[in-house]
């Protein structure tokens, strides 16, 4: 002979009851409470149903196909940055050297658009710019117009001629022109410091942009096939982040001359 | 001769399935892709159900079987192809989340895996309209998202507490209480 349940210690042990995690004394206790309680009735049958249905439920489809995304990936193996095969596993340094190139990308785009929805004088704040190549950290990372040295400079400013003239007037350009223009700037400080830098360093720089390069047609020949995948259009813009910063790191290298 | 027809009409599925998964794994992407057509919709349901965002879901619908295309090599039959792929799922869905949650950016869903489990604007126990009726499948969307994970996994897709536990990094009694937190918000839904 057991004692029935009360409602409240029903309430209790209904999940243990609902999963069959109950000893058999118990659960007649339970089942001889329900039997005479409406409530408690009402609320096990509404459970028991409730798994049913769970059960039963129909499958979802997708709104659209998804293999074409699939398949643009499966025969594009996204940022593979090595020849061997293997997949990138990136370092903290160079986890660090990107987390930094986001930060001073982001600084020099925010800083970028600042200037062109004002549309004012191209002239930028040289004043700023520090004269010593050895800089900081928290200075090599500083956006463009603030990084290189004197002989660098000239390469960052904004002449008032034509292309500026044309940017200033685009109400937004769009992030793969920003990109384009931070690389521009930086690839054309680079090819005026080579003959003062290291000749294995900048091979080994070159090497590594072409990798990256190699990853940014891969994400854009993808995303030709699958233009919504946002997985894609983060890896793309991871990878131009990449190649900014290597630039901007490869623009500060100490001169060997 | 009735089980003859039977095993005749219901081999040629099982079998091309079977070879289409080896197929696959060889690197035929003609197979692969058979298995994606064969799949899909049951991966999309669990991301979807777990996620409850249709475009993210279909997002990791891609990723699970671009990993699935990964991963496949590794497959070694001890289970069927449908029970792997359904772990692997639950896996990119997990890590995602994981992932997301540390971001926190695009996905503003308060995660609740190891604290109450209190109602949230919109979802199960917040008024409705009057009138307004929910099926099961809105029921769950509303629920909150680490009661909705645990209810999908238990009730839809019928993992043990145990297994829950394991893939959340919860003790066993915690995805319980969360189940039957669940359960009752969707019957409060259900019976409104």
């Amino acid at each position: 002979m057991t004692n029935p349940m009360t409602c409240d210690e029903i309430a209790d042990r209904l999940a243990d009851y609902l999963e069959g995690d109950m000893d058999a004394t118990t659960r007649v206790s339970l089942e001889t409470h329900a039997s005479s309680c409406v409530a408690c009735s009402t609320l096990l049958s509404d459970l028991r149903r409730l798994q049913v249905d769970a059960r039963n439920l129909a499958e979802l489809s997708p709104t659209r196909d998804l293999w074409p995304g699939i398949a643009a990936r499966i025969e594009t193996p996204v940022v593979e940055l090595s020849n061997g095969g293997t997949r990138r596993r990136r370092t903290p340094l160079w986890i660090g050297l990107t987390a930094a190139g986001l930060v001073a990308v982001t600084a020099t785009v925010t800083r970028e658009l600042t200037k062109r929805s004002m549309a004012v004088a191209p002239a930028v704040q040289t004043s700023s710019i520090p004269s010593k190549p050895d800089s900081t950290i928290a200075q090599r990372v500083a956006p463009a117009t603030q990084v290189a040295n004197a002989d660098t400079v000239s390469s960052f400013r904004r002449s008032p001629g034509p292309p500026s003239t044309r940017l200033a007037s685009a109400s937004k350009p769009s992030a793969e022109q920003t990109y384009a223009t931070e690389i521009g700037r930086l690839r054309a400080v680079l090819d005026r410091r080579r003959p003062q830098l290291d000749s294995t360093t900048v091979a080994v720089v070159e090497h590594n942009l072409r990798i990256i390069d190699d990853a940014i047609a891969q994400c854009k020949q993808a995303l030709q096939k699958d233009p919504a995948s946002r997985f894609l259009i983060e890896s793309l813009n991871d990878a131009l982040d990449t190649k900014v910063q290597l630039l901007r790191t490869a623009a500060m290298l100490p001169s060997t001359t | 001769m009735a089980a003859l027809a039977i095993i005749e009409a219901s081999s040629p599925q099982s079998g091309s399935g079977d070879s289409d998964v080896a197929r696959a794994a060889a690197g035929d992407r003609g197979a692969f892709e058979r298995l994606y057509r064969q799949h899909v919709n049951r991966v999309f349901s669990l991301c979807a159900r777990m996620v409850n965002d249709r475009e993210r879901a279909e997002e990791l619908t891609q990723d699970v079987f671009v990993r699935a295309w990964d991963k496949l090599h590794l497959f070694r039959g001890e289970s069927s192809f449908s029970t792997w792929l359904h772990r692997l799922t639950v896996n990119v869905v997990l890590n995602a989340r994981k992932s997301e949650g540390r971001q926190r950016s695009r996905f503003e869903e308060p995660d609740e895996e190891a604290g109450g489990m209190d109602a949230l604007p919109g979802v199960v126990g917040m008024p409705l309209p009057p009138g307004d009726l929910l099926d099961l499948e809105d029921a769950i969307t509303r629920l909150p998202p680490g009661a909705r994970r645990v209810f999908v996994l238990h009730d839809v897709e019928g993992y043990r507490h145990e297994e829950i536990a394991g893939m959340l990094g919860v003790t066993s009694g915690a995805t319980k209480a969360q189940l039957h937190r669940a359960r009752l918000l969707l019957r409060e839904a259900l019976n409104r």
